[in-house]
């Protein structure tokens, strides 16, 4: 970063103090906030850090030197053009980044400051606390809509650890069909197969999968670009009624998607992070001109 | 359309005409001929009786049963071994290495039959101490085959798609439990097929199973994995060499049933893989 123009996104300082304190304080210690927030813009405890974050595919930089906190409350959209590295940001905060063929990163990204690239933690760990939602609805087609949802806890044998047998199976199946506003199109028809669903169901029952996991973090990876306006709309009032339980994050080429479903909005171009701050000033009185040029429809 | 073109396209359409038909036509001619001089001979007496040196008596029960046990077995080496290498290279191992293991396997797999049967001369009968015997042959058949299974299981894990994998490893499951309860499943239908035409393929190889030892007069069903043996395609073979004798009959019985079993396995191929495949992925391709 470290240019002129003035950006929220710069340099953090390094591991917030204490990972319990990270994640339960709810008003932000005001030095805290100080020390890692633009006090202006009212931003509060960063639930993720992202620090010096450089990436390459095999010899090709991807993304460069980005810093970046982002809040445990509300949704941050990631925007840019295609190329410009958003995707592959919000891959690496689950590390699926490194499942890619000659993926490799420097720098420091901490989730409730804990280092996630840290030698002792366990990829698959990290991504059953955040959750992900791909670009194009991807349910298990064969398995049926019921299991579609328990997907996640049939594959990792928490299956067996869920306490209540049956029972408790079908409520947390009811549970996550409803947070996904799915329950009402599919309560009479658990049985039949995941692919069977519209496209804009099948996104929604991948929410409710990955939900069901009680995940931390929802990163979207441009969850509605295969999908109509009015599934599209189904999925950003879905996202509003989310954003309470989860921390979001979302990736969209679409503008105007992230002034509506978004509260912080960062934008990347060919893999730097050009301005990060509150939706409405960036949309409104963005500090770059590239972000200005962007916004505005100049190009992209 | 001028006539020159129309001529170009007409001669054209002859050539592929006669390169479908005319191995066609050999083929059918020659299980007309087996056919023609075999049948007299294939009853059941010929199917359960032993060899014998009246070409009217002798039977090919001890082939059926050896060709049956070294399959069997050939089945149970190479079958485990070959999908958990594919899943190795295709899942786990760097792809570098990977790609240079399966130019080697391809390799491999063209390597003439008889090859194995000289390696595994060397290595099972005699430097193990196997002798002649069904495990010798069905381990030097597993040689034979491995190659094959590990190609086609690795075409069909490759064919699954990597949404499915990605879905499931973004739900936190391990390397492991996504293939087993996502990609094996979907790539299932395909893998048994590679594998059940792989082994009818070695159903029908001589020149290995001559090499290490398959008997030509074997009077007795085989009782163990040490028991010497024969096998059909030997069992044949042997029945041609002594043609003068009057056994060309015998042989060409013992080529319809040879050709019996093999389409047996083949239908069970697609039987199974119609039946695998039915609701389990809307994505899988029909070959």
């Amino acid at each position: 970063m470290g240019d002129a123009s003035d950006v929220v996104a710069r340099r953090a300082l390094g591991p917030i103090s204490s990972p319990v304190a990270a994640s339960e304080v709810e008003a932000p210690h005001p030095e805290r906030r100080a020390r890692n927030l633009d006090r202006d813009e009212g931003l509060s405890t960063a639930k993720l850090t992202v620090n010096a974050l450089t990436a390459w595919f095999d010899d090709q930089q991807v993304l460069t030197d980005i810093a970046m906190e982002i809040p445990a409350e509300g949704v941050t959209a990631v925007i840019g053009p295609s190329g410009c590295g958003k995707s592959t940001f919000i891959r690496i905060l689950n590390r699926m980044f490194e499942m890619k063929r000659g993926a490799r990163l420097e720098g420091r990204i901490t989730l409730d400051g804990e280092d996630i690239y840290a030698r002792d933690v366990d990829p698959v760990q990290l991504r059953r606390r955040v959750g992900m939602v791909f670009q194009r609805p991807n349910p298990f087609p064969a398995m049926s809509v019921r299991d579609n949802v328990l997907a996640g806890l049939r594959l990792t044998g928490k299956v067996r650890q869920v306490k209540g047998g049956d029972g408790a199976l079908e409520r947390l199946v009811r549970q996550s069909l409803e947070s996904a506003a799915l329950w009402d199109d599919v309560k009479s028809r658990l049985d039949a197969p995941g692919g069977q669903l519209s496209s804009g169901q099948q996104q929604r029952l991948c929410i409710a999968r990955a939900i069901a996991m009680e995940p931390e973090v929802l990163l979207m990876d441009e969850p509605c670009s295969a999908l109509d306006p009015m599934a599209t709309a189904r999925i950003e009032d879905l996202i509003h009624a989310l954003k309470a339980r989860y921390t979001i994050v979302i990736v969209t080429h679409n503008i105007q998607q992230a002034a509506r479903v978004s509260d912080r909005t960062a934008f990347f171009l060919q893999g730097e992070l050009v301005e990060y701050g509150p939706t409405d000033r960036l949309f409104t009185a963005p500090r770059d001109p590239r972000t200005e040029d962007y916004v505005t429809g100049k190009f992209g | 359309m001028s006539a020159r073109r129309r001529r170009r396209e007409a001669a054209f359409r002859l050539v592929c005409w006669v390169a479908v038909y005319l191995p066609l036509a050999l083929l059918v001619v020659l299980f007309g001929h087996a056919l023609v001089e075999g049948l007299p001979r294939l009853d059941a007496a010929f199917l359960s009786g032993f060899p014998s040196s009246s070409p009217t008596q002798a039977g090919v029960l001890p082939a059926i049963a050896g060709s049956l046990y070294v399959i069997s077995l050939t089945g149970l080496i190479s079958i485990p071994l070959g999908i958990g290498a594919a899943i190795y290279l295709e899942e786990y191992a760097p792809p570098r290495w990977s790609g240079l293991v399966e130019t080697n396997l391809a390799q491999l797999a063209g390597v003439p039959s008889i090859l194995y049967g000289l390696l595994g001369l060397g290595l099972f009968v005699h430097v193990l101490g196997m002798g002649t015997s069904v495990v010798a042959g069905a381990l030097s058949l597993a040689m034979l085959v491995l190659p094959l299974v590990i190609l086609t299981t690795r075409e069909a894990l490759r064919d699954v798609p990597a949404t499915a994998r990605e879905a499931a490893m973004a739900l936190g499951a391990t390397r492991w439990e996504t293939v087993r309860q996502v990609v094996l499943p979907v790539a299932w239908p395909r893998i048994t097929t590679g594998v059940i035409l792989a082994l009818s393929r070695a159903l029908g190889e001589t020149a290995p199973l001559i090499l290490v030892g398959a008997l030509a007069y074997v009077t007795f069903l085989p009782d163990g994995m040490g028991s010497p043996y024969t096998v059909l395609p030997v069992q044949i073979f042997h029945w041609i060499t002594r043609a003068r004798e009057g056994f060309v009959p015998n042989a060409a019985a013992g080529v319809l049933v040879l050709l019996t079993v093999t389409l047996a396995l083949n239908a069970l191929a697609i039987i199974l893989r119609r039946r695998l495949a039915r609701g389990s992925h809307p994505n899988e391709v029909t070959r």
